[in-house]
């Protein structure tokens, strides 16, 4: 049964245009790093542009992004039309449907994000190791925002809307004001992720401990995660015009 | 047999009372549910088939209640109002899937078994997308019954069907409920309901106006005049001779049709006969002209 | 059950009465779009959580003048915390986001529900229609781009003792600050609106904004901080700060164009670039949608 739910929602997801503006916006990341490499710069200079670039607009842009759209969509687009119904109306541990729900969002978000931002790395600056520890980090980042978009759609109708001013307002202008809030960031535990993993070049990108890090993205991707299932054993539909 | 039991139910949306205070039982045979749009069909539904939590009493399947249950599903089928189905699956693939999310073991046969038994086959292969109200309408009742139900729960089932179609899912429903399951369908055309139900449950505004078999109902209304429409050799010598009957209210004779109201369903059945013989008039028909669920229902509404 | 006579029929006259009186035509018709796309702009009659955002970037924007005329007026002339010329690129991150929150309100709706027959079954043409939302973003933006740096203008003057020679000083600012403030209000609403129209829902519309505001400016600064600053242009804000100090002069700190060696002139030129290419998407999809 797992399969069928696995089949329908990969195919919800990827059967829209929206995926396919998705995946120009990680081509982007990709262009502007070739971009840059056309104007012949020297290594210092290429290496801190590749920390902003992957630092910036990949993990700080790109996933964000992709995963907002991708996970508030995962269940959000059948609550929204109300093919929710023929997945409630089986006999299915609810658990599961969350499970299969962040499995693809996480999935799909990686896909779209983590291979433009190695690709992206290497391109820049050909260091492997420091693109990998990005891409790496984007797939720890992915997980804990799929988590929360997940269970924000099912908190919320007006998920997406509500999701994005979340990445503005706190992953980019909170916490980049105030050094307390970035314990809480996303992007801040990705950074720390790459920071961990991309060798000598990464040095100095993120501002937490890996341990501290992985920790909170645990947490809160579980708590997120138990939100979800929650919510979803308690959704109630009503009628059309409700 | 499967019974949905229903124990002093209510259900509100912040202070908007969707249904108050409702108590029946639905057993084996088909039950149609009658009602004008917004008087709380779908909300009653919908807690029988376990998407919503009454806020007060209790919505029981064979003694387990429904809400949060999703265990029941097994021996629930359900046909949601709304029209969208995913639009990228074929009818084929959206059967199959409900039956792999039931855990059957032969879904491809569960699948063609359901398809079949809603006459589906020919556009099984194409994407629900580009399906007419009609077919979407069957797809998902086949998707509701693929896994052989004992308790079809079906809302507005008929919207957007042609007679044919109408026809031939009332054909199937009535044949389920041979084989002894529990149906019970929303619908706000009496016609239909008429037609298949043995029994009718009617709400308006939110509370549940009539339950049981509708001549029966119709019976109970002693406040309100029945009407009979008789024709005799002499309708007007006999309709004379009526209205100096102290049970008849009043006698319209239009068109060559003599119809007669009263209050007393029982004394004028009495009456008529000697007063057709004061006028000397032979009988030629006598029966009641205001028995169809329609009379019925709009008396209800307005009461 | 009252019987009724089934012979007769009667049309009751129940006070309905043709309008025969003057019309306000075309005009009256863009006053009103106008009128109520400033109503949706700012979440007038509209619930208290559709005023959060238009408000509260309105509130946020003010604040550094609020802040900087306090300062001035406890702490004398000793310190000047905000000039007139940065202004605006400062409290930069704010236009994205009423943007994204309230431009989509103006045009999604009509798009997704099919009302736009309604609209030009009135005397009003496709390009009146089109003009008038722009309009009324651009009118909502001026709170952000305008009316924050007015209220520094003005608190600068009467925190002084001298009021004449006060004005005499600062109002050499005036044509800098409201043509800065049009000139965004203008460019910004005319990108935002052409980004929401090609979007099918309000959220999509939404995240379509952030993202073209959001990756042109981290493009942007990623590339200038090296020095490459043409990468400026795809940032909207850049270029029409750039577009300021070309017409206006005065350099800000960590803006593209303060560093840039490039003629500002083709700041003003992409600016205008941007104002073309949205209307010219803006003219398509409205022909495309109306057809």
């Amino acid at each position: 049964m797992t399969a069928a739910l696995l089949s329908i929602t990969v195919r919800a997801l990827l059967n829209r245009r929206r995926t396919l503006l998705l995946a120009l916006v990680g081509v982007l990341l990709v262009v502007v790093a070739a971009l840059f490499r056309l104007s012949a710069p020297g290594d210092d200079e290429a290496n801190r542009f590749a920390l902003r670039l992957l630092g910036n607009f990949g993990l700080g842009v790109v996933l964000p992004l992709v995963a907002v759209i991708v996970g508030t969509a995962a269940l959000g687009s059948e609550l929204d039309d109300g093919t929710i119904v023929y997945l409630l109306a089986k006999p299915v541990a609810r658990w599961r449907i969350i499970a299969v729900k962040f499995l693809v969002t996480w999935l799909v978000t990686s896909l779209l994000v983590a291979p433009a931002v190695f690709i992206a790395g290497v391109v820049t600056n050909g260091d492997t190791t420091l693109a990998l520890g990005f891409a790496v980090a984007a797939l720890v980042g992915g997980l804990e925002y799929a988590a929360i978009f997940l269970a924000l759609s099912l908190i919320t109708s007006r998920a997406l809307i509500i999701g994005l001013a979340y990445v503005v307002v706190w992953e980019g202008v909170v916490a980049g004001l105030f050094e307390a809030t970035r314990g809480f960031s996303v992007r801040q535990h990705a950074l720390a992720v790459a920071e961990a993993l991309g060798g000598d070049g990464a040095n100095g990108v993120g501002e937490l401990g890996i341990g501290f890090a992985l920790a909170v993205t645990a947490v809160v991707t579980a708590l997120a995660i138990g939100l979800a299932v929650r919510r979803l054993q308690e959704v109630e539909l009503r009628g059309e015009t409700a | 047999m499967s019974d949905i039991r229903l124990e002093a139910v209510s259900r509100w949306y912040g202070n908007v009372v969707a249904v108050n205070d409702v108590t029946f039982d639905v057993g084996a045979g088909i039950t149609g549910l009658l009602g004008p749009n917004g008087a709380g069909k779908t909300t009653l539904l919908h807690m029988m088939a376990g998407f919503l939590a009454p806020s007060a009493g209790s919505v029981k399947l064979d003694d387990t209640p429904t809400w949060r249950h999703p265990d029941l599903y097994r021996s629930v089928g359900f046909v949601p109002e709304r029209e969208a189905v995913y639009p990228f699956l074929t009818g084929r693939a959206f059967v199959n899937a409900s039956a792999r999310l039931h855990g059957i073991e032969d879904a491809a046969a569960a699948t063609d078994r359901a398809i079949g038994m809603v006459a589906l086959e020919a556009a099984a292969g194409r994407a629900i997308g580009g399906y007419s109200k009609g077919m979407r309408q069957r797809v998902k009742v086949a998707a509701a019954l693929v896994h052989d139900p004992p308790v079809l729960i079906l809302d507005e089932p008929f919207n957007g069907m042609d007679p044919r179609q109408r026809l031939h899912m009332m054909d199937m429903l009535r044949r389920m409920a041979a084989e002894g399951r529990t149906i019970l369908f929303s619908s706000h055309i009496l016609e239909e309901v008429e037609r298949l139900s043995d029994r009718v449950l009617v709400v308006v505004a939110g509370r549940l106006a009539a339950s049981g078999d509708f001549r029966r109902i119709r019976r109970l209304m002693t406040d309100r005049p029945h009407s009979f429409t008789v024709r005799s050799s002499d309708d007007r010598a006999l309709a004379r001779e009526l209205l100096a009957d102290a049970t008849v209210e009043a006698v319209e004779l239009h068109d060559g049709t003599l119809t007669v109201r009263t209050g007393d369903y029982g004394a004028l059945t009495r009456a008529i006969a000697p007063a057709a013989q004061r006028a000397r008039a032979s009988l030629l028909e006598l029966r009641p002209a205001d028995e169809s669920l329609e009379s019925v229902f709009s008396y209800l509404v307005r009461r | 059950m009252t019987a009724m006579p089934e012979t007769t029929g009667t049309i009751y006259d129940i006070g309905y009465r043709h309008y025969d009186g003057p019309r306000l035509g075309r005009r009256g018709a863009i006053g009103a779009i106008v009128g109520a796309g400033l109503r949706a702009v700012f979440g007038f009659g509209r619930s208290g959580r559709s005023k959060i955002i238009p408000w509260g970037a309105v509130i946020l924007a003010a604040l550094p003048a609020v802040v900087a005329v306090a300062v001035r007026v406890l702490a004398g002339d000793i310190l000047d915390l905000y000039d007139y010329d940065g202004y605006v690129w400062n409290i930069g991150a704010l236009l994205p986001i009423f943007i994204a929150a309230q431009a989509p309100e103006l045009v999604v709706n009509d798009i997704r529900h099919r009302v736009l027959p309604l609209y030009f079954s009135r005397p009003i043409r496709r390009i009146d229609y089109v003009a008038a939302k722009i309009a009324a973003l651009a009118i909502g933006l001026l709170a952000i781009t305008l009316a924050p740096v007015l209220l520094l203008f003005i608190g600068r003057v009467l925190s002084t003792d001298d009021l004449v020679a006060a004005v005499g000083e600062e109002i050499g600012a005036m044509p800098e600050i409201i043509g800065n403030g049009v000139i965004h209000a203008v460019v910004l609403s005319s990108i935002g609106l052409a980004i929401c129209s090609l979007a099918g829902r309000r959220a999509y519309a939404a995240g379509a904004v952030l993202a073209v505001f959001l990756i042109g400016g981290v493009i942007s600064d990623s590339f200038s901080e090296n020095g490459q600053d043409v990468a400026a242009f795809v940032s909207p804000l850049a270029v029409l700060d750039g577009t300021r100090q070309w017409l206006f002069g005065g350099a800000v700190d960590g803006a593209p164009a303060a560093t840039s060696e490039l003629p500002l002139a083709l700041y003003g030129l992409a600016a205008l670039i941007l104002v073309l290419v949205s209307w010219a998407v803006l003219a398509v999809r409205y022909r495309r949608l109306t057809a």
